[in-house]
């Protein structure tokens, strides 16, 4: 089947044509020696390779928001719903691992409880994702958790990067094919399924990392307790940098800001790294430890989650391979557990 | 292997062997790219793993104040000058005991970061060969110092208006995400429970948005005034990069310029906002 194809200078266009539109733009720029996703900015400075240091996490889960307003009104407190700030959106050039953690992360989201935020954000988001002939850093492991560098899973439209210098592009959902109009104003020719296949062979021949992962479920229920767990994390310094890098750790914080008779109740990224993630008001700490603190973070993406939800809580990414302070790898680390369990041990 | 990493496994492993120490923290090869990973070596046959090259970049006296090494009765260090900079200052407030910590030196001509570029510290550096140790390994370096390292760093800053300041702090205060990795990988952040952590009430919001942000590395700026040894650890560890040494250096001049002191060089002095003398200016009361 023959697909769209336009020329890779021709992106930017595409997404100043959305922003003309109104909508909010997010892309991966260059800052210094590094690459961040940020909204506000030039198309024409999008960059097309690179592993963002952040990931797209931030847009549809902000770092902070408000989600309930109070006010003193006499002896009463008159509480106010605060309604998300949902931009209509496009995420363009996001990393395939990046879009597959919307997916990822969307039943936690809807779980016990309808989270307004995150759906009213993601209802206004459109994913348009560059699958990645070449792995964009050497902490990728994105096939190691039935993924791929170039998985649709999350997209609305995802682009192969085909020769010359071309995209060839593949409308996935409904608001995706939306788009065909837009894209094909700029159309270069077509791309046929051979070109694409070769853009599959590459990418994940480029990965480093390429272990499969299949026993670490199973060996994390029987291991609660191991050796393995201060070995590997006594080198942790307990920062939050690896779960606030990852684009599928969600957990929060609420905290009350008052002013003199108004406040917000506020809803802010936490880390089960820190000390006071678990700490009870009585001043026991169940996970006192560090190790044990790490642990918890592999079992909820490789044990817990996918019990409750059916998918791994880990896009294979690599963000808290590559940028732990302290090159604690999560990859060596349940790379090291299949191991055991391949053995048996 | 290099002739330092050898020295180092061979020292450590006595160490660990007699009994001197109950672990040594060191670096070890990493597995992301050519960086170096802190490790905790507790025997002899672990030491073997310890390594030092140019990417050693860890300030690893950072392990000096959490577990498993804060319990130990005696650890051993493996340590460049600037890392030993940070641990004068442990000992000068009573943090560490000189007589627990065993420091293994290394002479150091230099690191390069993350991105392969040398430090300000190391282009500034003036501890190539470390003088407070126990054990020293690799051939003496003369320090070379460029004086002006620091200075160039800070001109663009010094040169801002005050509302231009205002401005660049607040775009770069916005990138904080409070992962609080800076204060993880410090040295000298020593507090047990963080003022970040005190919540009943709460004295610094937690919230990463600009009030918050501004009251978090400002506070944190604040305390380490006159402690900070410019090891570069904070800025190291930002996922986001802010460039905290730019908070740091100004501290440390302005307490140089005040109080004639630099931090990290003499465990026998008292840092000045830890003293008291009568003879202190006074001039800012009114």
């Amino acid at each position: 089947m023959p697909y769209l194809a336009i020329d890779v200078d021709d992106l930017p266009k595409v997404a100043e044509e959305l922003a003309a539109r109104g909508t909010r733009l997010v892309m991966p720029v260059r800052e210094g020696a590094d690459v961040f996703y940020r909204q506000g900015v030039t198309p024409s400075e999008m960059v097309f390779s690179g592993l963002p240091k952040n990931s797209i996490k931030e847009f549809l889960f902000p770092k902070s928001e408000r989600i309930l307003r109070y006010r003193y009104v006499g002896n009463e407190v008159a509480l106010e719903d605060v309604l998300p700030e949902a931009e209509e959106t496009a995420i363009v050039c996001a990393r395939p691992c990046d879009a597959a953690s919307i997916p990822v992360v969307a039943p936690l989201w809807n779980w016990d409880y309808e989270d307004v935020f995150f759906n009213m954000r993601r209802a206004r988001t459109i994913v348009i994702t560059l699958a990645c002939a070449q792995a964009p850093d050497e902490a990728c492991f994105c096939t190691s958790v039935g993924l791929a560098p170039h998985s649709d899973k999350g997209s609305d439209v995802l682009l192969y990067p085909v020769c010359e210098g071309r995209l060839a592009c593949c409308f996935l959902t409904d608001a995706g094919k939306g788009l065909e109009p837009l894209f094909a104003r700029y159309k270069k020719g077509e791309a046929g399924d051979d070109e694409i296949e070769a853009v599959k062979r590459s990418g994940e021949a480029s990965l480093a990392h390429r272990r499969r992962l299949d026993k670490v479920r199973a060996w994390l229920e029987a291991h609660f307790e191991d050796p393995l767990w201060e070995q590997k994390a006594s080198r942790c310094i307990g920062c939050g940098t690896c779960t606030f890098v990852c684009p599928t750790c969600h957990c929060f914080d609420i905290q009350d800001e008052s002013g003199f008779d108004t406040g917000y109740r506020r809803k802010n990224w936490d880390a089960c790294q820190f000390s006071l993630f678990t700490l009870h008001t009585s001043g026991h700490n169940p996970r006192d430890t560090q190790p044990k603190r790490y642990r918890q973070r592999i079992y909820h993406k490789y044990a817990i989650y996918p019990e409750k939800f059916g998918t791994v809580l880990c896009t294979g990414c690599g963000r808290c391979v590559a940028y732990c302070p302290v090159n604690l790898s999560l990859y060596d680390v349940v790379a090291a557990i299949q191991e055991r369990a391949e053995k048996g041990e | 292997m290099t002739e330092r990493s050898r020295l180092i496994r061979e020292i450590a492993a006595r160490w660990l062997a007699d009994g001197t120490v109950e672990a040594v923290v060191g670096w070890e090869q990493g597995t992301y790219r050519d960086k170096t990973a802190p490790v905790i070596v507790r025997t002899p046959e672990e030491a073997q793993r310890l390594v030092f090259n140019e990417r050693c970049t860890n300030n690893l006296v950072a392990y000096l104040k959490r577990e498993p090494l804060k319990s130990m009765a005696a650890v051993g260090i493996v340590a460049k000058g600037c890392d030993i900079k940070s641990l004068v200052g442990l000992i000068q407030e009573s943090q560490v005991g000189r007589e627990k910590v065993k420091i293994l030196a290394v002479t150091c001509p230099g690191v390069k970061d993350a991105r392969g570029t040398v430090p300000i510290k190391c282009q500034a550096c003036e501890v190539n060969t470390p003088t407070l140790f126990d054990e020293l390994v690799g051939e003496k370096i003369e320090a070379r110092p460029d004086p002006q390292a620091r200075s160039r760093s800070l001109a663009e800053l010094e040169a801002m208006s005050p509302q231009e300041r205002f401005r660049f702090w607040r775009k770069e205060f916005d990138k904080c995400i409070r992962c609080y990795a800076c204060r993880q990988a410090c040295p000298l952040c020593i507090c047990t429970r963080c003022i970040a952590e005190k919540n009943q009430p709460q004295w610094i919001e937690t919230s990463p948005h600009p009030r918050g942000n501004f009251a978090w590395n400002l506070i944190r700026a604040y305390h380490l005034a006159g402690r900070c040894v410019e090891c570069e650890a904070c800025e190291a560890a930002c996922p986001v990069n802010i460039p905290l040494m730019l908070l740091n250096r100004t501290m440390a001049d302005e307490i140089k310029h005040l109080f004639g002191y630099e931090a990290g060089k003499d465990p026998a002095v008292q840092p000045p906002l830890r003293t008291f003398q009568l003879d202190d200016d006074n001039s800012f009361i009114l």
